[in-house]
């Protein structure tokens, strides 16, 4: 908080900026842009499910925020700022576009997803359906303090984004809609063409399977 | 037993009463993810609560669930500290 800031940018923000490592105050070149753009268009594909709505999306928000590159004093506010600026251009282009777009399109290979999730239920439950002795879920609780903080860490959110690349995309997608994007049942529904019941199940196991993979990834290692 | 585990809880047309009361972890942890999605009938919700008393794995499923939510809420609040007033002339 020693260093100079921008007033709009609040003392939290600069405490957790100052005890970053220098991967965050790095300077925004062309190899980092590169990266993001490939992060950005990885996450806007999944999402729009049309390769050139996510690269006009990505675009935009990539003019939009380098415009204003000269705010920003690393490379974590710029990510930040850009995929926020992203999300609402996935957001508009969901809510103006009421055309369908089938499960199926995304996922071609709908068998094997239901295959895998089949293997991946029986991994978690016996036969009664009951929890497996040696898969029983742990509270994340007990292994850290407050989702504030942990939030606030740039590897929560690289092994978050690690575990919903792990996810069928039909699953991360959906949930994505719900839990970042915040698009309500219906929308989502509309959007990808499923049925409420469908969409409850692809949340269900999104949820079964992020919470297996965080488990191990982050809160075991910590 | 390939379907038992995602179709034979909530929907059904002729709900088992016992098993909405005591459910099992499969059908504990699927109602407690629709809970975060629409509410749940009374017994249903009493179910849960009832299961979670007891089961410790399913008890860590429920907060898990809240939790996830919780940090990604926290990261897009951090996102919000961060938008510097100019964000607004690009929308």
């Amino acid at each position: 908080m020693s260093q100079p800031k921008d007033d709009d940018i609040s003392p939290t923000t600069s405490s957790s900026s100052n005890s970053n490592n220098n991967n965050t105050t790095g300077v925004i070149n062309d190899e980092f842009i590169e990266s993001v753009y490939q992060q950005m268009l990885a996450f806007a594909t999944s999402q729009l499910a049309d390769a050139q709505k996510a690269q006009d999306a990505v675009q935009d928000a990539l003019v939009a925020a380098l415009n204003h590159s000269d705010k920003f004093n690393g490379q974590a506010t710029f990510k930040t700022w850009v995929f926020a600026i992203l999300k609402n251009k996935i957001v508009d282009n969901i809510r103006k576009n009421n055309k369908y777009v089938q499960i199926s399109q995304i996922i071609p290979d709908g068998e094997d997803n239901a295959q895998n999730d089949e293997n991946f239920m029986q991994l978690l439950f016996d036969d009664a359906g009951y929890w497996h002795k040696d898969t029983l879920p742990t509270s994340f609780d007990n292994s850290w303090a407050n989702p504030e903080a942990q939030a606030h860490s740039e590897g929560f959110w690289q092994v978050l984004e690690v575990c919903l690349k792990n996810l069928p995309a039909d699953q991360s997608r959906v949930f994505l809609m719900k839990e970042y994007i915040e698009l309500d049942t219906k929308e989502i529904c509309d959007e990808v063409g499923i049925s409420d019941k469908n969409y409850y199940v692809l949340m269900y196991r999104a949820r079964l399977r992020l919470q297996k993979c965080l488990s191990i990834r982050w809160f075991e290692e910590q | 037993m390939s379907d038992t585990h995602d179709t034979h809880t909530h929907n059904d047309l002729e709900p088992n009463f016992f098993r909405v009361l005591f459910p099992t972890c499969t059908q504990a942890t699927q109602s407690i993810s629709i809970a975060k999605e629409k509410p749940l009938p009374t017994a249903q919700n009493l179910g849960i609560k009832m299961h979670i008393m007891m089961c410790s794995g399913c008890r860590a499923f429920y907060k898990n669930t809240d939790t996830i939510s919780e940090m990604i809420q926290a990261h897009k609040n951090q996102e919000a500290e961060q938008l510097t007033p100019s964000v607004k002339d690009n929308e």
